[in-house]
């Protein structure tokens, strides 16, 4: 009898050591760990306003239609800098960030717009863009943003404070660096930024970041 | 009373938590699919994979977990792909501009990352080395066709003493 009992808890312990390895195993950054109870990244200060600029957005017109940096009345906008060549970190933090808006579900998901400037112009093309951004999010509002030379490319990245660098190259060339900085920030119908992720953010923590910023950035009314 | 009695239900669940048992364990081998290992001479590489294309895309990265199972250090120096696959494929390494690993960086950081190509990834005596995002990836150039979802593809791995390794990549959604 009590054998038996003792056989049946080790049996339940053989099962929850099976399921623990098996989802450790799943996750796709896992050496990224922070303290679960402090939401992961912070608030700038001081205020910071991004709808002072604007890129054209190749979402939903293939010739581009002028987007300040602003999400629409009760939205929240997450704004990405990356490249479509980049194989890492860019789609490695799409992919965070589609996970915690899968664990949002759809009633706060259609509250956030996704924003990708890129900063290979010479290479990125509004189209391949739009591309990229669907199958990573095709729930979701996007926006492609591509600016028409490295100048306003320039004026749009300091606003926000990111930095971004192509290696010299020969026009043309099809393989080249480019370094950019891996944040992700998250702007509010004001055009204010209210936040900003570091790389390696997991999908759970963009997910209690963006239902915490609904709460506080727009309390219920 | 028969004093036995209690222990038939009992059973009944041991059976129960047998056969759970059985199901969990299958299914996590089927879903993660990386349970696949390559050896080479006291090298081990497991959890080879690389994410699905988004779109058009020409390249791609390979992450994977490699094993050393000898007293002494090892090296991984080349990485390669048939031709028919894509151009080629390298050692890369994810780093940022202040010199730390993309990994590692704190909160607020907007120093820059990109990749440089590395000439080897030392696996220590006894110890593993995980090629993951934010740190290193074999980096696949010139891919003749985009990466698909539950696709497989070979790539062989030149160690210094562990010999060529052949493994086979899972390509995963995300
Ligand atoms: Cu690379």
């Amino acid at each position: 009898m009590r054998r038996s009992v003792l056989a049946l808890l080790s049996l339940g312990i053989a099962i929850a050591l099976v399921m623990s390895a098996c989802t450790s195993g799943t996750s796709s950054s896992s050496s990224t760990t922070s303290a679960l109870n402090a939401p992961r990244g912070y608030k700038p200060t001081p205020v910071r306003k991004t709808d002072t600029v604007s890129l054209p957005d190749y979402a939903t017109d293939s010739d581009g239609v002028d987007f300040s940096f602003k999400a629409a009345p009760g939205n929240l906008l997450v704004v990405f800098f990356g490249f479509l060549t980049c194989p890492d970190i860019c789609p490695v933090t799409m992919a965070d960030i589609a996970a915690g808006l899968e664990e949002l579900g759809p009633t706060v998901v259609q509250h956030v717009e996704i924003a990708f400037v890129t900063v290979d112009i010479e290479r990125d093309t509004g189209p391949r863009m739009v591309e990229y951004l669907t199958h990573f999010f095709p729930n979701s509002t996007i926006h492609a943003l591509r600016a028409p030379d490295s100048a306003q490319l320039s004026a749009v990245t300091s606003q926000f404070g990111a930095q971004w660098q192509v290696d010299p190259h020969e026009p043309g060339a099809a393989t080249y660096g480019v370094a950019h900085s891996g944040v992700t920030y998250v702007v509010d119908d004001r055009g204010q930024l209210v936040w900003e992720w570091p790389f390696g953010t997991t999908g759970p923590e963009v997910a209690a970041t963006l239902k915490q910023l609904m709460d506080t950035v727009y309390p219920a009314s | 009373m028969n004093p036995r009695s209690p222990s038939r239900p009992l059973a009944l669940i041991a059976i129960a938590l047998i056969a759970g048992l059985a199901l969990v364990a299958s299914a996590c081998s089927s879903s993660g699919s990386s349970s696949a290992t390559f050896q080479g001479k006291d090298i081990v590489v497991s959890n080879v994979w690389a994410r699905e294309s988004a779109g058009a895309a020409d390249t791609g990265a390979v992450y994977l977990t490699i094993e050393n199972t000898s007293g002494t250090a090892d090296k991984l120096f080349s990485a390669s792909v048939p031709q028919a696959f894509a151009k080629s494929a390298s050692i890369h390494e994810t780093v940022t501009s202040d010199g730390t690993t993309a990994t590692t960086m704190g909160a607020g950081s907007s120093s820059m990352m990109s990749m440089k190509e590395v000439a080897s990834v030392t696996i220590p005596a006894n110890g593993s080395v995980t090629f993951e995002p934010g740190g290193y990836h074999i980096m696949l150039i010139g891919l003749v066709a985009p990466l698909k979802d539950g696709q497989k593809f070979d790539l062989n791995l030149g160690f210094l003493n562990g010999g060529v390794v052949k493994v086979t990549a899972n390509v995963k959604a995300s």
